[in-house]
């Protein structure tokens, strides 16, 4: 089976290096982009099979990119999984109205973040 | 996860952008503190202060994450505008970041945990009294037990718990969860209908029936009832009812967690077997808190609890996303990659070497080809290529700055006086190794200007100052030099006190004739200190000269110029890069050494008479009146002297040092001038007084480069004992 490719979208390096380390262990491909703008142009470049996103981000945050990506039809089924250290019901109800699919907190277990992919990509 | 030693490199980066992140918080909350803070800059600062507590949690920094996670709520309500953004609260603020500074330095392992107790508790008071019509409690629910359990480290609270992985099983027994379901070891009996809009988002509800299935769970039932037919099926909707049965042993959290994504608007239930199914569950909206929060009346509470939550939503600065969510134009800024710096010395490095391999064809070459087209655009691509590389570790000069506002506001309260800091060309670039070193007499320059520059505020009013003092601190390029200064407008230097100091220490003696310039560099000499109690500020008087044997060290040179009662200004002036140097290159007893050009201020080839023998072994030469000693290259390294030329055979350079006047070298001739790519000696042969380095020329030979500052000092014999460098280093 050919690995999933799964975009991660974080201001932080450290925070995607440490995605990537982890994610790379459990067989998925991993690229970066770090804010959101770079992060809808990776998108249209590479057509993942699963987006992960922070919120806080300059130039374009996490909702905006998420609404942005969103109105493509062609990402109208991407999954969607937002990764912040944020927790707060009204940002989670905010992400999913911009077209979330789920919401994890940071930080992240490595295992618990490999269970909840496989709860939004095949 | 993978081996320590990548946890080890991704956790430098971390540290590496938490330095950054407190670089851009500070200048934020200075902002702030000075009512210039708009919301752009405190959204910047609230996403700085955010990554370094993302960081924290990724990487068990506990006392960071508690301490920025407070830093950062009273921040994101700054930002709503729950709390005014006063100037107070920006003084606040500061005060809060300087312990959240010293919590990263701990977590870098430089220097202890800090006692943020009264701090952290201040921050607090704001998050309680401040947030009037959010009040923390509401937007900062903390997650129930089972949360945190299930998410370790997950948050620290609001009144500054550190968030601990708890192992749940180790507790079940005795927490109290609602009716003690957890104890129940019958199996669960699930019910899942996805929403109508189930698959709206990428949610793909087949996915967590089989997650349920990998935690051991049969479909027992299937209801299709609701299923229609076929032309009016629509295949993004949820129409099946799934019945599942699990084994007991499963944690209702880990349900919850399954279930999160599909959570609103999904008919989900799961109840142990034997236990009594709550009445209206299904319809109800599941939200992320467990039914057993309520399980008696879970709709109403919640339901009630939600519309003050909704209601704090127009406060929420972010704005809509452009029509249609096109990719805006690439900003330029973010189109950085960070790459090790030692990548980049290689690069240099190497550069150099083509920059030498590049001269050494050239002159290999005969006259013909050296008009081919071909050599010119060689040499000129190359210099490009050094040029470029040498920009690449340029950076602005304000990371060196970015300590002095801390600083500034230690001794502040250390010493009771007030200072306004004024920073000016923050933006000048040098190359990394200069901002490398200057870190340290930067550091010692603000100090000694506080602590013995500014006078208190009683004593400024009683002269009819302003009770605040300023220290400006500026940076500016001048040719190929950088030029850094730190000026009070404080008492001045006190020039009696001084001298009578120095010639109580035996630095200078009672008739040493003295110019008022001689007085204020005293202060660089070594074992000098003018405070007349040893302040632990300004240290014990090994400041000056230490930062004047450093800046030497660089290639540089301070100045001090005072005005008595108004104020003092230290002078640094730096090269901008200390990897390449432009040289004469001159012979000497056959062999060749580089004079640094900018100490070179003319060379002469002396008529007869001109040059004077004063003694044996020290000579002058008049330069238009006035008298310049000169000295023998040779003489100065015991070298060659087999023939001693005859001064009118000779040139002789006059060169400038920074720090002790003029001299004039004598050499035999004057080959060339060009850019050297400079290479440090070998630690073990480091400091040969009289050396700073040496060069590959052209040729592939070796050139010696003379150490101006320090040949002048030994060579001057009327020279100040207190400007021998090298012996310092």
């Amino acid at each position: 089976m050919m690995s999933k490719l799964i975009l991660t979208v974080d201001d932080s390096a450290s925070m995607r290096m440490l995605l990537k380390v982890s994610l790379t262990a459990q067989g998925y491909l991993i690229e970066g982009a770090e804010d959101g703008e770079k992060g809808l142009e990776r998108m249209q470049e590479l057509d993942p099979d699963l987006l992960i996103t922070d919120i806080n981000m300059p130039h374009m945050d996490g909702f905006e990119l998420i609404e942005a990506v969103r109105a493509r039809p062609e990402f109208r089924g991407t999954p969607i999984l937002v990764l912040s250290t944020e927790f707060s019901d009204e940002k989670k109800t905010r992400a999913r109205d911009a077209g979330a699919t789920g919401w994890i907190t940071k930080p992240f277990d490595s295992e618990k973040l490999g269970a909840a992919i496989r709860r939004v990509c095949p | 996860m993978s081996d320590d030693k990548e946890l080890d490199e991704i956790q430098a980066i971390f540290f590496e952008e938490c330095v950054e992140g407190l670089g851009t918080a500070e200048e934020g909350l200075t902002a702030l503190a000075n009512g210039e803070a708009s919301l752009d800059v405190i959204a910047g600062v609230f996403r700085a202060v955010h990554s370094i507590k993302g960081g924290a949690g990724a990487f068990g920094h506990n006392a960071l994450l508690t301490f920025a996670h407070a830093f950062e709520n009273v921040l994101d309500k700054i930002r709503a505008g729950d709390i005014a953004a006063t100037l107070e609260i920006g003084q606040q603020m500061l005060s809060a970041f300087d312990v959240l500074s010293d919590h990263v330095s701990a977590a870098m392992g430089r220097g202890d945990i800090p006692d943020d107790g009264p701090v952290l508790a201040g921050l607090n008071a704001l998050l309680s009294d401040g947030g009037a019509p959010a009040p923390a409690p509401v937007t900062e629910v903390p997650p129930p037990a089972e949360e945190v359990s299930a998410d370790p480290a997950t948050e620290a609270d609001e009144f500054g718990f550190t968030p601990v992985t708890v192992d749940l099983d180790d507790f079940s027994a005795s927490l109290d969860l609602g009716e003690g379901e957890e104890e129940n070891d019958s199996p669960w009996i699930v019910t899942f209908q996805p929403s109508r809009a189930a698959m709206a988002n990428g949610a793909e509800p087949l996915l967590v029936i089989r997650e349920l299935e990998r935690m051991g769970a049969r479909v027992t039932d299937a209801d299709i009832s609701k299923l229609p037919s076929l032309r009016e099926l629509e295949p993004e909707q949820g129409y099946i009812c799934w019945k599942m049965i699990i084994d007991g042993s499963v944690e209702r959290s880990e349900l919850d967690e399954c279930f999160d994504f599909v959570a609103p608007d999904s008919v989900i239930d799961y109840h142990h077997r034997e236990s009594e199914q709550p009445a209206e569950q299904p319809e109800a909206p599941q939200t992320d808190t467990p039914p057993e929060a309520g399980a008696e009346t879970p709709d109403q509470p919640k339901a009630a609890a939600s519309a003050p939550k909704l209601a704090a939503v127009p406060a929420a600065p972010v704005p809509p996303p452009a029509a249609g969510g096109e990719a805006k134009a690439a900003d330029v800024a973010s189109q950085t990659i960070r790459i090790d710096v030692t990548r980049l010395d290689m690069l240099l490095n190497l550069v150099g070497e083509l920059v030498i391999r590049n001269s050494i064809l050239n002159d290999r070459l005969g006259a013909e080809d050296q008009e081919r087209v071909e050599l010119p655009q060689l040499g000129r691509l190359t210099r490009e290529i050094q040029d470029n590389v040498m920009s690449l570790r340029a950076q602005p000069i304000r990371q060196a700055f970015s300590r002095v506002p801390r600083i500034v506001r230690e001794l502040c309260s250390a010493t009771n006086k007030q200072v306004n800091l004024e920073v000016q060309g923050e933006t000048t670039e040098v190359d990394k190794s200069v901002i490398e070193k200057i870190g340290e007499p930067l550091t010692h320059m603000i100090r000694n200007a506080i602590d013995h520059g500014l006078e208190t505020p009683e004593e400024r009013e009683a002269a009819g100052k302003d009770p605040v003092g300023t220290v400006s601190l500026s940076a500016e390029q001048k040719g190929a030099r950088i030029v850094i200064r730190v000026s009070d407008d404080g008492r001045g230097i006190d020039r009696e006190r001084v001298r009578q100091k120095a010639i109580d220490k035996g630095i200078v003696s009672e008739e040493d004739p003295l110019t008022d310039e001689d007085i204020d560099n005293l202060i660089c000499a070594p074992g000098f200190s003018t405070a007349e109690t040893i302040s632990n500020i300004s240290g014990r008087g090994v400041g000056m000269d230490v930062v004047r044997t450093n800046v030497e060290a660089l290639g540089g040179r301070i100045e001090i110029s005072s005005t008595p009662g108004q104020g003092t200004a230290f002078t640094m002036v730096l090269p901008l890069t200390l990897a390449i140097l432009d040289g004469m290159i001159v012979r000497i007893d056959g062999q060749r050494y580089v004079v640094p050009l900018s100490h070179v201020i003319e060379s002469i080839r002396p008529e007869r008479g001109q040059v004077k023998a004063m003694s044996p072994t020290s000579e002058v030469i008049d330069l238009r009146g006035s008298y310049v000693p000169v000295r023998r290259v040779s003489d100065l390294f015991g070298i060659g002297a087999h023939a001693r030329r005859s001064p009118e055979e000779s040139l002789v350079i006059i060169a400038e040092s920074d720090t002790a006047g003029c001299i004039g070298l004598m050499v035999d001739a004057i080959d060339d001038r060009r850019e050297l790519v400079i290479k440090s000696l070998d630690q073990n042969l480091y400091p040969i007084n009289g050396l700073s380095g040496a060069t590959i020329l052209g040729d592939g030979s070796i050139a010696l480069i003379l150490d101006i500052d320090a040949l002048v000092s030994t060579a001057n014999a009327s020279g100040s004992r207190f400007t021998l460098k090298g012996m310092a280093a």
